[in-house]
This record gives C-alpha cells, structure tokens and sequence, in this order.
C-alpha cells in the first residue's frame, strides 16, 4: 500500500529566465507523497507553493529536476489528477451556474450519471440548495467550495489544493477540514494541500513539508504520527498534536 | 415598471416637442430644402406625384400597412445589410478567435490588420463595383469589408484575454480544444464580442446606404441619390426618417439580445471586476 504515488526530485524554478526580471522562486525542493497519504505543504508566502502545485500537476515544466507520478515522469497533466485553485474568483466559469460549474469537466459521462455525481458532490460541501445560483452570487468561501466540489466530482486519485480554505470563515473552514479527512478515509484519494495555517497543516496531514522563503528548499519534513480518524477536539487538544504544531512553528519563524 | 413608463412618457414628451419645433422652424423659414414635417411624413404612405417615389407605407389593411417602397428598396437593402453584417460577424469571430490563440500569428499580422483596416472604405467602392461587377455582390462584401474591424479586433482582445488561471482549470480537467473554444474562450470573451458586434451594427447602415450610391437600382440609399438629383425633397425627408427609426430598432434588437447573451456579465460586473 506505501507505494509513492508522486515523486518531487530535485525541483527548482526560476521565472523569466535570463531576462532582468528573473526571478529565482524554487531553490530545490524534493520530496515523496505515498498513495493514499494527505501531504500539507507549509510556507512562506511567495516561497513557490503555487509554482509548485502547478509543476506537480503537469501545468508547467520546472526549470530543474522533475516530478513522477507512479514513477512516470510528468509530461502534462496526468489522469485521475484534480486540483482546487488559490484563486476562487478566477476558478469558476461566471457564465454557468453552479451546477453546470460542477459538471462542466464531466462531460465524457452520461447525463444522468453526471447529474448524480453533481448532486453527491455538492451535498458533500453542503452547497444542494444553491445548485441553480450564479458563483457571483456566492460569497468567498461557498465559491471555493463549489470548486473543491468540482474537483470531487471527477473522483480522481490524486487532489492537489492551493489553499483551499484561505477565504472561509472560521467555522465553515473546520468543517471543511473535517469534510477532507472524511473523503480522505472513505475513498483513500491522495492529497497535497498548501495551506499557510500550521494547525490546519498539522491537523490534515501525514506528512508535513515545510519551506523556507525563497528561492525555497525544505527546511524539514515532518512525519505527522497522529491516529486516524482525527476530530477537531481531541486531535487539537493532544499533547502530540501541540508538539508537532510547536515544532512547525519554531521551524517557520525561525 | 412605472420608471419605464416614466421614461416612455417623457420621451414621447420630447419628441413631440422636437416635431413641432420642426414644423415651426420649417413653416417659417419656408426652405425649399427643409419641407415641414406635415409634408415629409405624408410622403412615407404616398408619393408626390409625378417623380414620385413609390411609398413605404400603405393605408390598406390587406397590404399589412405596406407599400410598394417597402418592397421594392427597404427589403433589399435590409437584406444587402445583413449578408454583410453576417459576412462580417463570421469572419470577425472566426479569424479573430484563430489569432486570439496564438501570440504568434497576432504578432505576423497585427500590421496588416491595421494597414488594411486604414483604408477607408468608401474609396474602395468604385473599385468594386469593377471588380465584382453590379449587383449585390460588390454592395456586400464593402459592408462587409468595413464593419468587421471592430467585431475582428475585439473578438482577437476578448480571446487573447482569456484569464490564465482559467485555462489551467480547463488544463487540469483535460476538457477537449473545441469544448475549451465553446465553453471557455467564446463565453469568456462574449462581452467584448457583442460590443464589436454593436458597433458594427451601426457601421453597417452606414456603409449600407453609402454603398448604393453607385451601380444601384433600388435601395434606401439609391433613393437618397434620386431624390438629391431630382430635388424631390419631402421624399428625402421621409426616407432619412425612415432610416433613423431602422437605426432605433436595430439599437433596441441588440440591446435585447446583449440582455439575454451577457446577462451573467452586466450582473457579474456589478458584484466584482471579473
Ligand atoms: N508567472 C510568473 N512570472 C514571474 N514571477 C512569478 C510568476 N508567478 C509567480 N511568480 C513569482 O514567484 C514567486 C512564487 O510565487 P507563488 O505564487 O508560487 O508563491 P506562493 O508560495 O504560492 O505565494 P502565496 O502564499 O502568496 O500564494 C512569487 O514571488 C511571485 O512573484
Ligand atoms: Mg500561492
């Protein structure tokens, strides 16, 4: 079952390269996501966690090192690989509603079959009853969770999120941090979360990644041993837990 | 609704207003070339007798209210005006979208477009009509050839300006080109489009009557021409209004359309910058 699903060796990029405005984002960064494992990757902003995300999910190619999924190399974006944006404002289409949003990249599928993985989606991030809404009709946070739908809907086997929950109230945030752990154990999906929240990353992850300011390289991967299933109390107020967020602090603030 | 009616009102108001305030000016200064409008507007149903101009309107019921003139000029030249506006929307999509995709090709021919775009498109009338020949043909493709700038132009600024984050969701999702072209890149630059498309529209009555001026037999610019040559003015008068109220509703159909295409938008705009 421990069999690495994604491989990041050696990764560096630098934007523009040989212009004026070059800029050197990614020092070099390696790292290992296992099949089935929730991976958080922690960092400054403006360290890369963007840049990375999109290497990871074939968007663009890094200036150094590579990425391999089931030990295949990357060349454009793999099957079975969904990903939740950082901008929420930028994700969805503005000219569907919200379900056509969530089935837009459904198409290959039969209509009824489609619907029903809209509908269970859309349960999943309790948005049902706003389905025939505009995203712009939505605030911050119930767009990002449309977005968080649509890549459900896919079903892939491997999730990357950039900062799924930057933009959601405090309340709604835990409960979709629980809503992840959740479709974590039920489907056993593979996930690379950026997050800038330490206890969120703590919280989600069996591995956490932190990273320096750039050009970043990894400052330590931290083996998160927490038991599963996980819950917002007991999880949060184990002393092994505060250790672990204790750890990840000293390191980021360092 | 009572705001709307408001407004219908006070522009009936005004433009009650405005017509009387033309039959004053007229009556008095008693110009020979500004006929009041109790002698313009009756040309509309009727001609003037001898060099008269067959009517757009008719008094009998069983015609619809239509005249010969509807016939015989306002429907060829509406049609010679749609042909080239269609021409011009296909064209101006079409090539638009192709260069709005690649850098590249905008780069090759972003010179050309201007240098051609430059020409002024009347001067290319004579010219024509030589080379296409009489007939609808040359009329067309000149309407055509200059109202489909602004639908080329914007649909090229529109597609090129497909927002980046966007087509790395269409990446991720693996949606196939043509459904990225339908469901991404259109829809995305469908505002700006329709604005090309807008001011086209109005282009294109322009260049509909310029180009009946030449080698035409009938057509609402045809009839300006014989009307000036044989100072059949009340006639003139009456086409010339004919053709602002065509101005009006081709204005008011697109206002209609753009509300049902880009309702999303104007809604969306009001909430955030998209
Ligand atoms: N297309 C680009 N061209 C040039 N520089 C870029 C580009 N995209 C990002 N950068 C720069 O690279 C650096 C890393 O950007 P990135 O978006 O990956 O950071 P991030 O870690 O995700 O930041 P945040 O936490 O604020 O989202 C930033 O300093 C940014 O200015
Ligand atoms: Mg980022």
């Amino acid at each position: 079952m421990n069999s690495t699903a994604l491989s990041v060796d050696s990764v560096g990029h630098v934007y523009g390269q040989g212009t004026v405005e070059q800029f050197h984002a990614i020092g070099e960064v390696s790292f290992e996501v296992d099949r089935g494992e929730v991976v958080c990757i922690v960092g400054p902003s403006g360290c890369g966690k963007s840049t990375l995300m999109r290497i990871m999910a074939g968007l663009m190619r890094p200036s150094n090192g590579m990425v391999s999924l089931d030990g295949h190399p990357i060349e454009g974006v793999p099957a079975d690989l969904a990903m939740v944006f950082q901008d929420y404002s930028r994700s969805l289409f503005p000219w569907l509603r919200v379900r056509p949003n969530v089935e837009y990249p459904l198409r290959h599928l039969a209509k009824a079959e489609r619907a029903q993985r809209a509908t269970d989606a859309l349960a999943d991030v309790g948005l049902s009853a706003h389905d025939r809404k505009y995203p712009w009709e939505l605030s911050g946070g119930m767009q990002q969770r449309v977005a968080l739908a649509r890549a459900l809907a896919v079903q892939p086997r491997i999730l990357l999120m950039d900062e799924p929950f930057a933009s959601v109230d405090a309340q709604t945030r835990s409960d979709l941090e629980d809503l992840v752990l959740e479709i974590h154990a039920e489907t056993g999906i593979t996930i690379v979360l950026v997050t800038h929240d330490i206890d969120e990353s703590v919280y989600l992850a069996d591995k956490v990644i932190a990273l320096s300011a750039q050009p970043s390289t990894v400052l330590e991967t931290i083996e998160v041993d927490l038991p599963r299933p996980r819950n917002q109390l007991d999880t949060k107020e184990s002393s092994n837990f505060l250790h672990y967020r204790h750890h990840a602090y000293e390191l980021l603030h360092r | 609704m009572s705001g709307r009616l408001w407004r219908a009102v006070t522009a009936l108001g005004s433009l009650t207003v405005v017509v009387i305030g033309w039959q004053l000016l007229t009556v008095w200064s008693e110009s020979y070339f500004f006929p009041p409008p109790s002698k313009v507007f009756p040309h509309l149903w009727s001609g003037n007798g001898g060099i008269a101009e067959p009517p757009y309107l008719s008094s009998s019921p069983s015609d619809l209210f239509l005249g010969a003139g509807f016939y015989e000029d306002l429907v060829p030249s509406m049609w010679r005006m749609l042909r080239g506006y269609a021409m011009a929307a296909a064209v101006g999509i079409g090539v638009g979208t192709a260069l709005g995709l690649s850098r590249a090709a905008r780069q090759y021919t972003d010179w050309i477009i201007n240098f051609v775009r430059a020409i002024p498109p009347p001067a290319l009338l004579g010219i024509w009509i030589v080379v296409f020949g009489l007939g609808d043909g040359p009329k067309i493709y000149l309407i055509a050839f200059a109202v489909v700038w602004p639908i080329l132009l914007n649909t090229i600024d529109g597609v090129a300006s497909v927002d980046e984050q966007r087509m790395q969701v269409a990446a991720v999702f693996k949606i196939p080109f043509r459904r990225q072209l339908t469901g991404l890149y259109l829809p995305s630059a469908s505002p700006k489009i329709i604005s090309g498309m807008r001011i086209s529209l109005g282009f294109a009555l322009i260049m509909m009557i310029i180009s009946e001026f030449a080698g035409a037999t009938n057509g609402l610019g045809f009839r300006l021409k014989e009307d000036l040559s044989f100072f059949n003015f009340p006639d003139l008068w009456a086409t010339m209004i004919l053709l602002s109220a065509i101005g009006l509703l081709l204005n008011g159909l697109m206002f209609w359309a753009e509300a049902r295409i880009l309702g999303w938008h104007r809604k969306a705009s009001e909430v955030s910058n998209l």
